[in-house]
């Protein structure tokens, strides 16, 4: 009897065509993900167990498309047809009926999934090679999460989907069910802070321990398990059938049963259809009001045609709006939108959190509507199409004079209108929030702009589903191609798959990129450029579904062919701006030009060459039109011993090059693709002559390409680390390709490898430090920072002027502008300076205790403050990197760090660790201890900033507080430890990270309890006596050496053990 | 004078069935009884009428224009109740009968309300005009399915088989229903009961397996064959020697007893006696010639 059963049901689907587009879509899904190779972690092969586990886990997922289509035509399938009556009336039994259906729906879904991993498979075999990305084959890796992750999360799917397609009878609940699990999913994979979402914080051991043990699809479990493996280990280790893992899937696998079995046991067959509540006629009424007479009807013209789209879309509301599935949809929604925004409040451990503004509650709408809007779009686009159909109305409808356009108009306009009622529940939400976490400003314009910023692509993309659905005339068939159309036009996930270019994206929405300083900046002109286009093109192709749809027109008037004229040349004008105005360069041609520079200048490598001394520049900003004109001038003096005929100049493609001249040298070539001036001197450049060169620079945002984060000239909140944008002099050393593989393959010979710890010095040592002055003028409306000392200021011409100097300083500097509310006062015979948003009020008082603090303690123990002026000055997100970072006398912090309720939540006083963090780096970097970059050269800035972060918070929340910041550090460590490596601290690489902050706080921290807090601060004392500017650099020899001082003998060796293990 | 020329009109479906062969007739105002088994084809005809469907080959032209072409301009004037329908969930008959008057150019929001009221109170709904229609029983959503045929001002009524499943009381109210609005316009009524005819139509035609076997006036064709029809009550096991022997039109149980029909232009004794011809004795008569 079951073999009979689930024989009739292949004979069912076997008839299929879309049947077999599924499968097939699996199957070329896995190849395109396998040659993709998916996600790339550092040092983990393509083909080992970890990135096989993530790639299946991510993907199961991906199952509920076939058990939401299976289940909703398998199940219902005798509801459907009025077939259930006579099913029932069979003696079919209860459990052949039940456990056939299920076995077909599982093993369906297994199988797709199946041929999921073949192509997934396939994929690996086209794009396997010998590269170090790639391990041995072994099928075993892919076997093993198979059963151990896949399986029994499909199982759990499956049963979830069927269970609820047998309670509800109900089509729409059973695709909602599969919403539902994915929303699950999205909750778990928040709630334990997966890797899957980026930027998330970390979370406590016991945390992520209990959200292993209950992840319903054992990602967390698997996360847990890996989190400490070495690379190695993450690359050659299936998982293990153990602990936190193993617990997760008995139980899930036994709640799936429990589930099941609970259903099987309370299923009967029944008659679905409840007996309806029966209406009552009542009377034979005798004494009519109305008289029935004949209307004269007119069903042509304006009004007759704006009254059917009005009408259309009354119904739909009306039937759409009191439905259960949209309700849910709502709930749903909201849930998301609302755990979404509560996790961005609460930060996490690291963080305390963060002011309730409306640009994080915006900012988490953006992040998270979207995909949700693309589903409910998905969804709603091919049921309106199909709602007067399926519910058998459309005969009556149809034989009424309408027009299909006004059809086509009003489900369009359903859709929009969807759209928007999902976007005005986050924003109540949002508003809601502000208002319980008492936030006063709220920004209703922001809120409002939403409709546009979300509303229009979502709507845009509804249009797209909605003419795939009237083209194709079979839903199933149009829905997944609108799903492939938008995976890969629209998400994300459609960039790794080479839709990159901004013609090849549609309706892409606003990046959560809102700023509390500066709003959207220039963002609103790439939209709305970017949505002409997609609008354009969405037009162009309902229209000809509408021309199709009207057959007659076909062959009547060809001339209403010229109605699509309009939306082509838009799209084709648009089109054509963005190709031009849109600079994205791929990474091929980027590395090419790479190689050939290196290639081409690579005999300057070691030429010598002058080193600039003195700086002098006037720095026009422009924030509002978001450029600046930079005029300067440089000396250059030969610092070498030998005589420099040859003077090189690098220069930034970013930037529009109007001058580089100089009076001593003769300009020998050009070179406009590399940005090279390669000059002749007029006279030898004997050691210590100098030269004077001028120069002249600007920059204007490109809105299409976009701005570079260290360079962000954007209405309010600029922020320019606008030395990188200076002329260099000689061979650039950043400009080489760094990948070790893509040298190889590109033959090119091995970079020069770091400077050992203690590899001889030049002596007397270079420290290629400048003098600095630079005019820096800004609107009217707003206050320019730079580095240095503040020697005048004053307004010309409408424009304010401030002139800094500083001598003795890197040649590393930067500026600010914005309309700042500035707080003055004076420590000692320091002036402290907080400039910020005039909105951001609120810790500027705990900022400039935090300083006074930090200054009182570094000149205790280190040594005097080397500037009249300690400067923190607030700039918006659009620069992004850094919480804060330091430069001669003025420290830059980012508003996202900035603006923080410090009262509430369980992290730590962020301000109170980059006060002292930054601000030690006046001792600790800059013009203070500037090492040369070595190994170890990070350990002697970021990790004597992180020591002295470390005991300025001791000082302030005591011992417990610091360990508890200690296991933070030493959380974050070893869960980034399998990519950075493990290096010893005295030679780790200055770009190591996680060795230099991490690491460094951890071992730092043991050396305190080794030898004391005094002990260390007097060999700090002592170091930097010995070693601080214009002295020879220290190298962490040094470092042990000076600690080693104020050691006893005995602890040498666990001394030793602290750097060098 | 509202007409419909129907002129050699064939449909078959992709599947092979012949659903249309060549049919051809002409009607004017007043109730058209289209009669025929299950499966005849008339709901073919009727949603080729109404343009739901295209015909490979043949025109109808109604007041002379050609409305396979432009099947908008029968449906500016048309009133169709299909054989079977559903409604939007949570939609009131208000509501609906509004959108589809609209839908129809209903244009004037006074004269739309005035005319749908009077709908709901001609159709027996007015007190439930706020229901949502997906709860109505049967007759109810029948009713509703005639109020909206009568929207607007139609020149052309279609119902296909819309008493099927209705109890006679309510099958009653419907045909006067359906008698009260159907002159000085073309009513085309689709059904397999016999009686349903006879009690409306001045015209009609029997249509099986695709061919139109009669057109003409009831009255007519009851009356050429009155006095050729005969009746006898049977023992129900002989029937089949019956069948052998005579030419037997109809069959039924009367109390327990078998009652047969002969058509025979002469008395063919044996028991038989004359019988009133009715229209229940054509239709079956002129579906039992052959063909």
């Amino acid at each position: 009897m079951l073999r009979h059963l689930i024989f009739f049901e292949w004979k069912f689907y076997g008839r299929k065509i879309s049947f077999y587009v599924m499968l097939l879509s699996f199957l070329g899904f896995g190849i395109l993900v396998g040659t993709s190779a998916g996600i790339a972690f550092p040092n983990i092969k393509y083909n080992s167990p970890y990135a096989i586990n993530f790639i299946l886990g991510l993907f199961s997922l991906a199952s509920l498309f076939p058990i939401v289509i299976m289940a909703s035509q398998s199940l219902l399938r005798e509801q459907d047809n009025h077939f259930e009556q006579i099913l029932y009336a069979t003696p079919i039994t209860i459990r052949n009926y039940f456990v056939s259906r299920f076995l077909l729906v599982f093993g369906m879904a297994v199988f797709t999934f199946l041929l999921f991993i073949i192509g997934y498979m396939l994929g690996h075999f086209i794009k396997m090679d010998n590269s170090e990305k790639w391990g041995i084959f072994h099928f075993n890796y892919y076997l093993n999460s198979f059963l151990v992750i896949v399986i029994p999360n499909i199982f759990l799917c499956t049963v979830i989907v069927c269970c609820t397609a047998w309670f509800s009878k109900n089509k729409m609940l059973i695709s909602l069910s599969g919403l539902g699990i994915y929303v699950l999913y999205m909750v778990v994979s928040i709630f334990s802070n997966s890797p899957l979402f980026a930027g998330a914080s970390p979370v406590s051991d016991n945390a992520m321990s209990i959200s292993a043990k209950l992840d319903p699809f054992g990602m967390v479990a698997f996360f847990e398990q890996t989190q400490y493996w070495t690379a190695l280990q993450k690359n050659t280790m299936v998982l293990q059938l153990s602990g936190n893992l193993l617990f997760n899937r008995i139980v899930i696998i036994l709640l799936a049963l429990t589930i099941f079995y609970t259903v099987y046991k309370r299923f009967q067959f029944k008659n679905s259809n409840k007996p309806k509540k029966k209406v009552e006629t009542i009377n034979e009424l005798i004494d009519r009001k109305y008289v029935y007479t004949k209307t004269i009807t007119k069903s042509n013209g304006k009004k007759y045609f704006i009254l059917t789209i009005v009408s259309f879309l009354k119904i739909d509301l009306k039937s759409t709006i009191k439905s259960i599935p949209f309700v849910l949809l709502v709930a749903i929604t909201l849930f998301i939108v609302g755990m979404e925004m509560y996790g961005a409040i609460v930060g996490g451990i690291r963080l305390p959190q963060y002011f309730v503004t409306t640009t994080l509650m915006i900012n988490t709408i953006l992040a998270t509507i979207p995909s949700i809007l693309l589903l409910a779009m998905l969804f709603y686009g091919s049921e309106l199409v199909w709602k007067s159909k399926s519910v058998n109305f459309l005969s009556i409808e149809n034989s009424t004079p309408y027009s299909n356009s006004a059809l086509f108009i009003s489900k369009f306009g359903m859709v929009s209108i969807i759209s928007l009622i999902l976007i005005f529940f986050s924003i109540v939400l949002g508003v809601l929030f502000q208002a319980i976490f008492q936030y006063p400003i709220i920004d209703w314009s922001a809120y409002l702009s939403l409709f546009y910023f979300i509303g229009l692509p979502a709507s845009l993309c509804g249009l797209v589903i909605i003419t795939f659905q009237y083209i194709s005339k079979n839903k199933y068939i149009a829905l997944s191609v609108c799903a492939v159309f938008l995976v890969l036009t629209n998400s994300s996930l459609g960039k790794t798959f080479g839709f990159k270019h901004p013609l090849l994206r549609f309706a892409n929405f606003l990046p959560d990129a809102f700023s509390d300083i500066n709003g959207l900046g220039y963002y609103p002109k790439v939209f709305s450029v970017t949505m002409l286009y997609s609008l354009s093109f969405a037009i162009l192709l309902s229209v000809l579904a509408i021309l199709f749809l009207n057959k007659s027109v076909l062959k009547t008037k060809r001339k209403s062919f010229t109605i699509l004229i309009l939306p082509f040349i838009v799209m084709l004008l648009s089109g054509i701006y963005m190709m031009t105005k849109s600079g994205g360069v791929s990474k091929e041609i980027l590395m090419n030009w790479q190689q050939h520079y290196e290639e081409k200048y690579n005999p300057y490598k070691n030429k010598p060459q002058p080193s600039i001394t003195d700086v002098k520049a006037s720095i026009d900003l422009f924030p509002e039109e978001n450029s600046y004109k930079v005029e300067g001038t440089y000396i250059l003096v030969n610092k070498t011993q030998e005589e420099i005929s040859e003077v090189l100049i690098n220069t930034s493609n970013e930037i529009t090059w109007n001058f580089i001249t100089s009076s001593q040298l003769t300009l020998v070539k050009k070179d406009e693709e590399f940005g090279q001036y390669l000059f002749k001197t007029k006279q030898k450049l004997l050691a210590n002559d100098s030269i004077s060169m001028s120069f002249k620079f600007e920059y204007k945002i490109e809105p299409l390409k976009g701005h570079q984060s260290f360079n962000a000239i954007v209405e309010n909140g600029v922020f320019m680390r606008i030395s990188n944008y200076f002329p260099s002099v000689g061979y650039n050393l950043d400009n080489e390709i760094e990948d070790k593989l893509e040298r190889k393959k590109r033959e090119l010979p091995l970079q020069e490898s770091l400077t050992k710890v203690d590899a001889p010095l030049a002596n007397p040592y270079n420290y290629e430090f400048i003098n600095l002055d630079a005019v820096v003028s800004t609107s009217i409306n707003q206050t320019a920072i730079s580095v240095g000392e503040l020697i005048n200021n004053y307004s010309k011409s409408n424009r304010n002027y401030f002139h800094y100097r500083t001598h003795d300083i890197p040649f590393r500097f930067a500026v600010s502008s914005a309309k700042y509310a500035i707080q003055k006062l004076n420590y000692h015979d320091i002036a402290i300076e907080i400039f910020y948003d005039p909105k951001h009020h609120q810790n500027i008082s705990h900022l400039i205790n935090s300083i006074k603090k930090t200054l009182q303690y570094c000149e205790t123990h280190f040594g005097e403050y080397p500037y009249k002026t300690v400067r923190f000055a607030e700039i918006s997100s659009f620069t992004r990197g850094f919480a804060a970072t330091a430069y001669p006398a003025t420290i830059f912090i980012n508003e996202t760090q900035f603006h923080l309720n410090l009262s509430q939540g369980e992290g730590h006083d962020i301000i109170n660790e980059l006060a002292g963090h930054e601000l030690s780096h006046q001792w600790w970097g800059n013009a203070q201890l500037n090492p040369d970059y070595r190994e170890g050269s990070g350990v002697l800035t970021e990790t004597l900033a992180q020591y002295t972060q470390l005991m300025l918070y001791k000082n302030e929340y005591g011992r417990e507080k610091m360990l508890e910041m200690v296991r933070l550090y030493q959380n974050m460590y070893d869960s980034e430890k399998a990519f950075s490596g493990e290096e010893p601290l005295y030679k780790s690489n200055p770009n190591n990270t996680n060795a230099i902050y991490n690491k460094g706080l951890i071992k730092m921290y043991e050396l305190y309890l080794l030898i004391g807090e005094e002990k260390i601060n007097l060999a700090l004392k002592s170091l930097l006596t010995k070693h601080k500017f214009p002295l020879q650099p220290a190298t962490t020899i040094d470092l042990i050496k000076e600690l080693k001082m104020f050691t006893k003998k005995e602890n040498y060796t666990k001394m030793d053990d602290i750097f060098k293990n | 004078m509202n007409s419909l020329k129907i002129k050699n009109l064939t449909k078959t479906y992709d599947n092979g069935v012949k659903a249309l062969g060549n049919i051809t007739f002409e009607i004017e105002n007043g109730m058209f009884g289209l009669l025929g088994p299950n499966g005849a084809g008339k709901s073919t005809l009727m949603k080729t009428i109404v343009g739901l469907q295209q015909p490979d080959n043949g025109s109808i032209l109604f007041n002379n224009e050609d409305i396979v072409k432009n099947p908008t301009f029968i449906k500016k004037q048309l009133g169709y109740l299909p054989q079977d329908f559903g409604v939007y969930q949570n939609i009131s008959a208000y509501d609906l009968l509004n959108h589809l008057a609209i839908l129809k150019g209903l244009n004037d929001k006074g004269a739309r309300k005035e005319q749908i009221l009077a709908l709901l109170e001609k159709t027996n709904l007015f007190e439930q005009k706020n229901k949502a229609v997906s709860t109505f029983s049967g007759g109810m959503r029948q009713r509703f399915g005639v109020a909206q045929a009568l929207l607007g001002s139609p020149s052309i009524i279609i119902v296909d088989e819309p008493t099927a499943g209705l109890d006679p009381e309510e099958r009653n109210r419907f045909n006067n229903l359906l008698s009260e609005i159907g002159e000085n316009i073309i009513v085309i009524l689709s059904t397999h009961l016999v009686e349903d005819v006879r009690n409306l139509c001045t015209q009609m035609a029997i249509i099986n397996k695709g061919e139109l076997l009669l057109t003409g006036n009831p009255e007519q064709f009851i009356a050429e064959i009155n006095g050729k029809v005969w009746k006898k009550y049977i023992d129900k096991n002989k029937l089949l020697e019956y069948q052998n022997q005579y030419k037997i039109i109809s069959t039924q149980l009367q109390a327990g007893k078998l009652s047969i029909k002969v058509f025979d232009n002469e008395n063919p004794l044996n028991g038989f006696t004359q019988t009133e011809a009715d229209l229940e004795d054509v239709y079956f008569t002129t579906l039992q010639k052959p063909q």
